[in-house]
């Protein structure tokens, strides 16, 4: 178990216009679940394979465990890694597979045999022992690349995207498996993905990158409650956050013809700023339906899910911008409304978040 | 029930697949007919050759005509020294490709590119064009009609590199980072994990260098001097001159000769096959 630090760490690819990760800078605590999560590209795996040792650091220095491994080859830094498609070794068996790093490490057999034991037995992997990874589901060998990593003892464990390749039940199940496996060894684990869901259910901080930079790196509720700017806004959270580009008046905020209700302390700061323009950023739950009073709308998308719903409207200001067009309210799932209905959308102003106009940054 | 009628194949189906089946049917009588005509010959009773010996009835089957080729000539002491010659050459082209081609297709570093043009260029260079600088650093090493001399130049050589290279890329390349940060150092990567997976391509890269090596001539004849020391081929060469009046004997010592590569053919076709196959994808 470690502390990780990366300090400025960067990967310029050669030839390249600009660098695929650009001056990490992140701490991350002994036995910390941190999540990297963003959009395809952003740098997140990149991040991760270069604390591996599998992608060279360009610039900056990474430490594991107070020591620095910027130049140690990957097989010294006792890391292990699961990957996205899991790469077992097709021509041994699942136990071979999983004492391969052990014998290299020269522990004694009956060392060996404990360990590969007690992880099958976590993991549900004693009757497939004696298998070749060929002949197990896609589940089982996850399980597998797992007990591979687990057996290991490592100071960090190393996830990239695991579960992607797992239908939506299993994968449900396997994330809920791996929180409780990493509870309880209190391995220090940093885990790639792009599901935002995975992200927040799973994580102790959530990083976000975009273009290979770090937005912001929080708990997955302030992430939620206090986005740094509009793509982490943007990101987290399902369905996404209403962005409305509202000018600012000494009256209030306007959009179009709708006046936008924001609290008068977070209106007094932006005045105080001499901001003329913000956007402005509602979750869906932070709009309700209401027939008097708010922005008036047409529903064009209901979605029933359920327990609850989502209502896709068009603002029927025909000079209002909303960056997504439609606006999205999350409504409980009964009494919706019908496609075509006119409604207005009212705004809890406890609940609006303020960005930079052109920068994106939260306000203030 | 009754089974479903069976459709018959269109006219033009049809007469595609019998000229496929007339030509492959061309290929093997070309390949098979030299191949038949040899064995057929070597076990005739001796003096018969031509159409007369081409279907030998049972009963006159004999290995006189071989009994006679290994008597007038050493030609078992040389196929001794041609197994000798193949399996060093095979065993350190394959050793020294597989290295070449795992540096060249994992480690990642500067000029590897450059360092595989290189390779493939040597390809490109006639054999002929090597035989003195070659003839002259086998004598000055005192090695002039050894095991080590005949083999010494081709220690090393481009095709099978290409060949293991385009098989090593084709590897997943996760279970070789896998491996390696399970601790396996780059030997252990190449031994346990590279290799086994690329077995069969492996086994076609070997099948190719002893097939080459069992089959050299010029460099063998040019740089021993006496008999014993030759390999099969070139004691092949001077039987069919000495024997030139008694055709049999000829067929038999080329008999000889050709049983190894045979039986390696057919023991490895299947490698062969798939190994071929897989560089061409």
């Amino acid at each position: 178990m470690a502390a990780i630090s990366y300090a400025g760490a960067t990967l310029t690819h050669p030839g390249a216009e600009r660098p695929s990760v650009d001056g990490l800078d992140l701490e991350i605590a002994d036995g910390e679940f941190l999540v990297l999560v963003g959009p395809s590209g952003c740098g997140k795996s990149t991040s991760l394979r270069m604390l591996a040792g599998l992608d060279p650091v360009t610039a900056g220095s990474i430490r594991i465990g107070g020591q620095d491994v910027t130049s140690t080859p990957a097989h010294q830094r006792d890391v292990a890694m699961v990957f996205q498609s899991y790469a077992l070794y097709p021509h041994m068996t699942v136990r071979q597979n999983m004492t391969f790093g052990l014998r290299i490490a020269g522990l004694a057999k009956p060392e060996v045999r404990s360990r590969v034991e007690q992880a099958a037995t976590m993991l549900d992997l004693t009757p497939y022992l004696d298998r070749k990874p060929s002949s197990l589901s896609g589940g089982q060998r996850q399980r597998v690349a797992m007990g591979r990593a687990i057996v290991r003892r490592p100071q960090v464990f190393l996830m990239d995207e695991p579960l992607s390749n797992l239908d939506a039940a299993l994968r449900t199940r396997t994330r809920t498996e791996i929180v409780r496996l990493q509870r309880e060894l209190g391995t220090t684990t940093v885990y790639v993905t792009h599901d935002q869901v995975e992200a927040m259910t799973m994580a102790d901080r959530v990083a976000v990158l975009a273009d290979g930079v770090l937005q912001q790196v929080d708990t997955p509720q302030a992430l939620y409650d206090r986005p740094v700017n509009t793509f982490v806004a943007g990101f987290i959270g399902s369905p996404a956050m209403n962005m409305l580009d509202a000018a600012v008046t000494p009256t209030g905020l306007q959009w179009g013809v709708s006046p936008l209700d924001i609290a008068p302390d977070l209106l007094a700061g932006v005045l105080g700023a001499g901001h003329r323009r913000v956007t402005v950023g509602v979750r869906p739950e932070a709009l309700v339906l209401s027939g008097t009073a708010g922005i008036p709308a047409q529903v064009e998308v209901v979605e029933s899910l359920g327990a609850e719903g989502q209502v896709l409207a068009r603002p029927s200001d025909a000079t209002v911008q909303a960056v997504s067009e439609l606006l999205t309210v999350r409504v409980p799932g009964r009494g919706l409304p019908a496609v075509g209905d006119h409604v207005r959308l009212g705004i809890d102003p406890g609940q609006v978040h303020l960005f930079h106009h052109e920068t994106g940054r939260r306000l203030p | 029930m009754t089974a479903p009628a069976r459709r018959r194949p269109a006219p033009a189906l049809r007469v595609g697949s019998a000229l496929r089946w007339t030509w492959i049917a061309l290929v093997v009588a070309v390949v098979v007919f030299p191949v038949w005509v040899t064995v057929a010959t070597a076990v005739s009773p001796p003096g018969r050759t031509g159409l007369a010996a081409m279907f030998p009835a049972p009963g006159d089957l004999t290995l006189d005509n071989v009994r006679t080729a290994l008597a007038g000539f050493p030609l078992v002491r040389q196929f001794g020294v041609s197994v000798m010659v193949t399996a060093l050459q095979t065993t350190a082209q394959v050793v020294l490709a597989a290295a070449a081609a795992y540096a060249l297709v994992f480690p990642t570093w500067r000029g590897r590119t450059v360092a595989f043009v290189l390779i493939l260029g040597t390809l490109a260079i006639p054999g002929e064009s090597s035989v003195i600088p070659n003839f002259q650093l086998v004598s000055s090493l005192g090695l002039r009609n050894t095991v080590l001399g005949i083999v010494l130049p081709f220690l090393a050589v481009g095709y099978p590199v290409f060949l293991l290279r385009q098989a090593f890329g084709q590897l997943p390349r996760e279970v070789w980072e896998a491996a390696r940060l399970d601790g396996a150092s780059h030997l252990r990567c190449l031994t346990r994990v590279v290799l086994p997976m690329a077995a069969p391509q492996v086994v076609t890269a070997a099948l190719w260098c002893a097939l080459a090596a069992w089959n050299g001539y010029f460099w063998p004849l040019l740089i021993t001097d006496t008999p014993e020391q030759r390999t099969v081929q070139v004691g092949l060469a001077q039987l069919a001159a000495g024997e030139s009046t008694t055709p049999a004997v000829v067929y038999a010592g080329t008999l000889v000769v050709l049983l190894p590569t045979l039986l390696l053919v057919l023991v490895g076709q299947r490698f062969l096959v798939r190994g071929l196959a897989t560089r061409a994808r």
